[in-house]
């Protein structure tokens, strides 16, 4: 899996390409683990380009979202394709994550929204 | 009826490897869109069910995964060297809603249309998965 992350603002924004699986998805938990430890807690991903997730892709998602709010901030998440998004519908995990139809409209969220 | 086998140590960078071959087999095989989609995730969820679960992410404890593809049926055996495979399966809980893992065994039964778990003499999983090649063309073509 491809990791691009930049910044806008307060926010982090990842990019992700591939698969998110077992071993990606510690990938994953280390790069944002990056941006926690340097205050960054506001983390957005762009699931655009994800072809595949299995559930431990989704338990590294969970374990982001779950420190981002032991930190105060927020883990958003958009574009997901259809069959990533039917995954988190199964696993009723869509009632817990913040998604977002466009990555645009994730970002413009936190403008509303304080967070560290 | 073609028939493959595949062997795996029980190492993270063996998944990568197993969705690889998995992915060129569906394709020679024309299997795809939802089918290859579900085919894919059970397998995936089964393969990291017995390298966790099962062989206990013990690197040389193998996951077999054997495939049997024909015009009517897709079947999946996935078989570890683990130890009280069924015990294992009738004791889990479902996750609560922020587990980081447990969803996995959910994920086979709704994606796999017909799903058989039982332990092998040595006490290791085998769980068999078949999918009907001809009801997902039936479906396709409703839509």
């Amino acid at each position: 899996m491809e990791i691009a992350v930049r910044e806008s603002g307060r926010i982090c924004i990842i990019n992700l390409e591939g698969r998110l699986d077992l071993a990606s998805g510690t990938a994953l938990k280390e790069k944002v683990k990056e941006m926690f430890d340097k205050n960054k807690n506001s983390i957005h991903l762009n699931l655009e380009k994800v072809e595949f997730i299995n559930s431990s892709g989704l338990g590294s998602l969970v374990s982001l979202m779950k420190e981002a709010r032991i930190r105060k901030g927020r883990l958003t998440l958009s574009n997901l394709a259809s069959y990533v998004q039917e995954i988190f519908e199964i696993t009723q995990l869509s009632h817990i994550f913040e998604l977002f139809p466009t990555e645009e409209e994730a970002l413009n969220s936190y403008d509303s929204v304080s967070v560290s | 009826m073609t028939t493959y086998s595949f062997t795996y140590y029980s190492i993270p960078e063996s998944e990568d490897m197993m969705l690889d071959d998995i992915e060129e087999i569906l394709l020679k095989n024309n299997i795809e869109c939802d089918l290859s989609h579900a085919a894919k995730l059970s397998i995936s969820e089964g393969f990291t069910n017995a390298m966790i679960h099962g062989n206990l992410c013990t690197p040389h404890k193998k996951i077999i995964i054997e495939i049997e593809v024909n015009l009517e049926n897709l079947r999946i055996d996935i078989m570890d060297e683990g130890e009280k495979g069924i015990e294992k399966i009738n004791n889990r809980k479902a996750p609560e809603p922020l587990a980081e893992a447990g969803r996995g065994i959910n994920l086979i039964q709704h994606y796999s249309p017909k799903v058989i778990f039982e332990e092998m003499e040595s006490g290791g999983l085998k769980v068999t998965m078949i999918f009907d090649r001809n009801n997902e063309k039936k479906e396709n073509i409703l839509r």
